[in-house]
C-alpha cells in the first residue's frame, strides 16, 4: 500500500503533472545574496571564530528557550518570528533554508520547554499521566524532526553516471532474488524481469535465493536457465540465506532484488556507474531496503519509492566479505550491515528516481550504445556522515532510526487526545488556550513552513498528514508484535517479509481500529460542541481548541477511511494487470473478441463478452492486441466461470509471450494509466464532457462575433460623444 | 452524402461479403435511414447478406436501361440499410448497360444524386473485381475507396496494377482518397503473418490500421442471410467491423 500512488493517481486524473512542476519557485533576492554574503565572509577563516559563534548561537537558543515571557511578550515575539520566516521562505538559497529551521528550532525548544515546566499538573492523578504522555509523544516528534532535519540538510544529489562504452569493464554481477513466503507466479515475473536486465548475458547471473525448498521453484529455475540456490539446512531467515548465496557465488557486484516487484529493464545501467567511479561505495540501495537505514532525505525517497516499488540493493562484494557477510542483528537495528560498512570507512548511498516515463526501448537486445534514459536521471544521496566514521554521528543516526520505529505510538496519542479531553474530562494541559496558542501556534506554523521547504519538491504537507496517518496505523501492530517478540525471544530475528506487510494491508477488516478512533473523534467532536453551546466561558476556551482539534482529527481519519478501499484497488495492481484487448480462435475458426484481465501473468484470464460452448483444456488461439500490433499464442484454456475463460500458455509460445510482457511493460512510469476504472474519480462523466464541449465550440464564435459586434458599434458611439464634446 | 466505393483487383477476396458488413456496422454507429449499398457487381449477390429474397422489381442494371432513376429500385431490410441490387439482368442487358456505363464516365454520380437520398447518407457500391467500367464509374464519384487485400500471395501479386490505376485515376480526381483494407487476417498462420507484415511494410500509411480478422462467422452469417455483426456480435470480425466503421466515419468526416 502507497498512499503516495494514490496521490499521484488522483493527480493523474485531475490532469494535473507530476514531480517538480509544483514546487513553488523561489525568488533570487536581497535576502539570498546578504546571507550567501555571509557566509563567504573570510572571517569564519580565522581560528577559533567558528567555535565562539557556535558557543554564542547555544548560549542564545538556551536563553531562547527557557526565557518566561507573558502572554503579550510571548505574541509579540513569535509574531515577529513568523513574519521572519514568512518573509525568508520566498527566498532561495541554502543558508535560508538553514535560517528557517532554526528559528524553527528555537521556536519548538521554547514551546516543548514550556510545556514540561508550565502545563503540567502538578499532584500525581490521572490529568498528570496522560499529560506526561502528551508531552512525551511531543517530545518525540521534536525529536524526530530535528534529527531527521540535521541529517537530510546537506543532501549531495548526483547526476547519473555514465558506464565506459566498452562493456569489457562492466563488472559481473549476481542478482539475488528472495523468494521466501513468494507464490510462484510472483516469482517468476520478478525472475523474468530480472532476465530482460539491460546488462550483457554473459557478466548476468540471476539466483533464486529461496529457503523453502519448493520442487516447483526449482523446475521453473531449470526451464528458465537461471540458477537456484537453497542450502542443505533450513534457514527460516534471509540473511542466512544471502550469505550462503555469497558464498557460491563470484560476480563483482551482487544484486539483491526483493520478489514483491518487478525491477526495471534498466536499473542496472544505471546504478553501477557508481560503484566504477566511486572506489570506496560499498552498497547502494533504493530505500525500502532491509540492508540499511530509511535514507537521510527519507520522505523524498519514499515518494520515489513509491513510484518503483521494489527494494534493490547493489553490494560490493570484496566490501562485503570484508565486514562478514550481511548482518544478521536483530530488528531494530537493521541498518548494521550499512552501518558496519561505514564503520569501516567505506560509504553506502541511496537511490533516488526521478520518476518518469521513459521512451519504450527499441529491442530487447542489450546493445553496448544502449540509450541512457536521459529524462530520467537517478541521483545518489550520501548519508552526510558516510565519510567519516565519527561515533556520535552513526549514533545520532542510530537514534533516530529507534525513534523513527516508534512513530506510531505517539500519532495515536494525537488522535486519542481530544477525545480523552473532551470525553473522559481529563485536562492534561493546565493553561489557558490563549497562552497555549501563543505557544503552540508559532510552533506548527514553523513546523510547516520548515517541511515545506525541505520537502515541497516532493510532496505537500497537508496529504502527508494523511499519509503519515495511514502508516502509522500500519506499522503499529507490526511494530508491538516485533518489539514483543525480540524481547521476549531474544532471538535474533530479521526483518519480517514484504508479502506480510502488504498482503491486504488496508482492507475494512484491517481499517477497523481506525473505524473506532473516528468515531471517538466523532463523539468528541459532537461533545466539545454541546460543552460549547452550554458551559461556562472560561472553560470554553480550552474546549473550543480540543474541538478544532478533534475536527482535525476527523477529517485525516476520514481521509484516511476514504483511501482503505482505494488503497487496496491499488494494492491488486502492484504488478501492473493489464486489460489488452485479446481475441481466441476456436478449433472451428470462430473467434470471440474479449480483454486480458491479468496480462503479464502466465496464467492469462480472459474476460469473455458472452457464454460460449468452450470444451475445458481445448486448444485454441489467443491473440493479445498491443499497440496496433496483434500477438498470437497457441493456448490450452478451461472455463473459470461462465464468462472468464483461464488460458494456459506453455511451450515455445511462452517465450514469446514473455518478451510481449517485458516489451509491454518497459514503457516506463505510465502504469496509472493502465488501471481498471481509473476514470471513475471523474466528476463529469465522458459523454457529457464531450458534449459540452461541442456546445462550447459551437457558441464561442457566436459569443466572440457578438462582442466584436458591441465593440465596434459601441466604439462608434463614444466616438460620436467623444466629437460631439 | 458520403459515397464509399469498395474494390479489388482479384476476386474471391471478401469484397461483397465486406461490403455488407461493413453497411451494416456503419447503420450501427449512424442510426437507421443512413445506410445504403449499391450493387453494381452483376453477380447480384450483395441484398442476399441482408436478408432480402431474389426482388421483384428490376435492379439498377434495368432500371438504368430504362432510363429511369433509382428510387424505386431500393429495398429496404431488417438490418437498417437500404439496399440496391443489380438486378438478375440478362447478358445482353448487362453488356447494354456497361456500354452505357463507359460512354458516360460520371453517369453513377449523377444517378446517386438524383436516387433522392438524404444528404447525411452514406453510400456504398460493391464492385466486381478487376479494372472495368464499374470502378472508373466508382473512381469518379466516390468520397473514399477501400481496396481489399488478403494476406496472400495472389492479393499481394495485384498490388503493382492497383498502384498504378490509382497513379492514373488520381491524376485526374486529385481529391480522391483511397486505402487498402486487409481481410481475413489471421496471424496464427505463419504465411498469413509474413505477408501481413509485408503489407504492412510496403503500404505503410495507406493500409487501413484496422484489418478483418478471419472469422468463420462470416460465412455462416452469409448461410444464415445475415450481417455478421446480427449474427455473431461478439467475433472478432464483428469488432473489427465496428472499429472500422468508427475510423471510416473519422475519416469521412475530416
Amino acid at each position: 500500500m502507497n498512499p503516495w500512488l494514490l496521490l499521484r493517481l488522483w493527480r493523474d486524473r485531475w490532469g494535473k503533472s507530476d514531480g517538480q512542476n509544483r514546487a513553488i519557485p523561489f525568488l533570487e533576492g536581497p535576502l539570498s545574496l546578504w546571507t550567501h554574503r555571509l557566509t563567504q565572509l573570510s572571517v569564519w577563516g580565522l581560528p577559533g571564530v567558528v567555535t565562539v559563534a557556535a558557543l554564542c548561537c547555544l548560549s542564545l537558543f538556551g536563553l531562547l528557550m527557557v526565557v518566561q515571557f507573558s502572554l503579550y511578550d510571548q505574541l509579540i515575539f513569535s509574531v515577529t518570528l513568523v513574519c521572519l520566516a514568512l518573509y525568508a521562505r520566498a527566498y532561495a538559497g541554502h543558508f535560508v533554508t538553514l535560517l528557517l529551521v532554526s528559528l524553527s528550532v528555537v521556536i519548538s525548544a521554547r514551546y516543548i520547554y514550556w510545556r514540561l515546566t508550565s502545563t503540567l499538573v502538578q499532584d500525581i492523578n490521572s490529568d498528570l499521566i496522560f499529560g506526561l504522555g502528551l508531552c512525551l509523544a511531543e517530545l518525540h516528534l521534536w525529536l524526530l524532526t530535528i534529527t531527521s532535519t540535521m541529517q537530510d540538510l546537506w543532501p549531495a544529489k548526483k547526476k547519473a553516471l555514465r558506464l565506459p562504452r566498452e562493456p569489457a569493464g562492466w563488472p559481473a554481477v549476481d542478482v539475488f532474488i528472495l523468494c521466501s513466503d513468494q507464490t510462484v507466479a510472483n516469482i517468476r515475473s520478478t525472475a523474468t524481469a530480472a532476465q530482460a536486465l539491460n546488462w550483457p548475458k554473459r557478466i548476468l547471473k540471476i539466483h533464486l535465493l529461496d529457503s523453502s525448498l519448493r520442487a516447483e521453484i526449482k523446475t521453473m529455475a531449470n526451464t528458465m536457465a537461471i540458477s537456484y540456490l537453497t542450502p542443505a539446512e533450513y534457514f527460516h531467515d534471509r540473511v542466512s540465506l544471502i550469505n550462503h548465496a555469497v558464498a557460491k557465488t563470484d560476480g563483482n557486484l551482487i544484486a539483491i532484488i526483493e520478489c514483491h516487484s518487478n525491477p526495471e529493464a534498466d536499473l542496472l545501467k544505471m546504478t553501477v556507474g557508481w560503484f566504477l567511479r566511486e572506489n570506496n561505495l560499498a552498497m547502494l540501495q533504493t530505500p525500502g531496503h532491509f540492508l540499511a537505514p530509511a535514507a537521510s532525505a527519507r520522505i523524498m525517497e519514499i515518494f520515489e519509492e513509491t513510484s518503483r516499488s521494489f527494494s534493490f540493493a547493489l553490494i560490493r562484494r570484496s566490501m562485503l566479505a570484508e565486514i562478514g557477510g550481511v548482518a544478521s542483528e536483530p530488528v531494530t537495528t537493521r541498518s548494521h550491515t550499512a552501518l558496519k560498512l561505514q564503520a569501516l570507512g567505506y560509504s553506502t548511498g541511496y537511490l533516488g528516481f526521478a520518476a518518469r516515463a521513459e521512451p519504450a526501448p527499441e529491442s530487447q537486445q542489450i546493445s553496448v550504445e544502449s540509450r541512457w534514459p536521459s529524462d530520467q536521471e537517478p541521483f545518489l544521496v550520501y548519508r552526510p556522515f558516510g565519510d567519516q566514521s565519527l561515533l556520535w554521528k552513526l549514533r545520532l543516526a542510530s537514534f533516530q532510526d529507534v525513534l523513527s520505529f516508534f512513530r506510531p505510538i505517539p500519532r495515536l496519542a494525537y488522535l486519542l487526545a481530544p477525545a480523552a479531553c473532551l470525553l473522559l474530562d481529563i485536562r492534561f494541559i493546565q493553561t489557558t488556550a490563549a497562552l497555549l496558542g501563543a505557544y503552540a501556534l508559532p510552533h506548527v506554523i514553523h513546523a510547516y513552513i520548515t517541511s515545506q521547504r525541505r520537502h515541497q519538491q516532493h510532496r505537500f504537507s497537508a496529504l502527508a498528514e494523511v499519509w503519515e496517518t495511514l502508516l502509522a496505523g500500519h506499522v503499529l501492530c507490526m511494530t508491538a508484535v516485533t518489539l514483543l517478540w525480540t524481547e521476549l525471544t531474544q532471538r535474533k530475528k530479521t526483518w519480517q517479509s514484504g508479502i506480510d506487510q502488504r498482503r491486504g494491508a488496508f482492507d475494512w477488516k484491517v481499517a477497523l481500529p481506525w473505524l473506532i478512533l473516528f468515531a471517538l473523534n466523532l463523539a468528541a467532536l459532537a461533545s466539545g460542541l454541546a460543552h460549547l453551546l452550554t458551559s461556562r466561558a472560561d472553560i470554553n476556551e480550552m474546549n473550543a481548541l480540543f474541538v478544532v482539534w478533534s475536527l482535525y482529527n476527523v477529517m485525516v481519519l476520514a481521509a484516511r477511511l476514504a483511501v482503505a478501499e482505494e488503497g487496496r484497488e491499488v494494492l491488486l495492481h502492484a504488478r501492473r494487470q493489464a486489460h489488452l484487448p485479446a481475441m481466441i480462435r476456436l478449433a472451428s475458426g470462430r473467434t470471440l473478441s474479449c480483454t486480458t484481465e491479468n496480462f503479464p501473468e502466465l496464467a492469462l484470464s480472459l474476460k469473455l463478452p458472452s457464454p460460449v460452448p468452450i470444451e475445458n483444456q481445448s486448444r485454441v488461439n489467443i491473440s493479445i492486441f498491443h499497440n496496433h500490433h496483434e500477438f498470437s499464442f497457441p493456448a490450452q484454456v478451461a472455463l473459470e466461470t461462465e464468462l472468464t475463460l483461464r488460458a494456459g500458455i506453455d511451450g515455445p509460445a511462452r517465450i514469446v509471450y514473455e518478451s510481449l510482457a517485458v516489451a509491454a511493460y518497459s514503457r516506463g512510469q505510465d502504469w496509472p494509466k493502465w488501471l481498471p476504472a481509473r476514470d471513475t474519480g471523474d466528476p463529469l462523466p465522458r459523454w457529457l464532457v464531450s458534449d459540452l464541449a461541442a456546445v462550447r465550440r459551437r457558441v464561442a464564435p457566436f459569443v466572440r462575433d457578438f462582442g466584436n459586434f458591441l465593440r465596434m458599434r459601441l466604439g462608434r458611439g463614444w466616438r460620436q460623444i467623444w466629437k460631439k464634446k | 452524402m458520403s459515397v464509399v466505393g469498395v474494390v479489388s483487383m482479384k476476386g474471391g477476396v471478401g469484397k461483397t461479403s465486406l461490403t455488407a458488413n461493413l453497411a451494416a456496422a456503419l447503420s450501427t454507429k449512424l442510426g437507421s435511414g443512413r445506410v445504403s449499398v449499391v450493387d453494381l457487381d452483376p453477380q447480384n449477390a450483395l441484398h442476399w447478406h441482408f436478408g432480402i429474397e431474389d426482388p421483384e422489381t428490376n435492379g439498377v442494371c434495368q432500371q438504368s436501361l430504362r432510363g429511369d432513376d433509382w428510387r424505386g429500385v431500393a429495398l429496404t431490410s431488417a438490418f437498417d440499410v437500404d439496399c440496391l441490387p443489380y438486378g438478375a439482368a440478362s447478358e445482353v442487358d448487362r453488356e447494354a448497360f456497361e456500354a452505357l456505363l463507359s460512354a458516360k464516365p460520371d453517369w453513377l454520380g449523377e444517378h446517386i444524386r438524383q436516387a433522392g437520398l438524404d444528404e447525411d447518407r452514406v453510400v456504398l457500391i460493391d464492385t466486381p473485381p478487376g479494372s472495368t467500367v464499374y470502378l472508373k464509374q466508382v473512381f469518379a464519384c466516390a468520397d473514399l475507396v477501400l481496396i481489399v487485400l488478403l494476406a496472400d500471395a495472389g492479393s499481394y501479386a495485384t498490388i503493382p496494377a492497383m498502384e498504378s490505376w490509382l497513379d492514373e485515376m488520381s491524376s485526374v480526381y486529385p481529391h480522391l482518397r483511397s486505402i487498402y483494407v486487409l481481410n481475413q487476417v489471421d496471424r496464427s498462420d505463419s504465411f498469413n503473418r509474413d505477408v501481413a507484415d509485408l503489407l504492412q511494410r510496403h503500404l505503410g500509411e495507406r493500409l487501413a490500421p484496422i484489418g478483418i480478422h478471419s472469422d468463420e462467422a462470416v460465412s455462416e452469417a452469409l448461410a444464415f442471410q445475415q450481417p455478421v455483426l446480427a449474427y455473431d456480435p461478439y467475433g472478432q470480425a464483428s469488432h473489427d467491423l465496428a472499429q472500422l466503421a468508427a475510423w471510416m466515419i473519422t475519416t469521412l468526416n475530416r
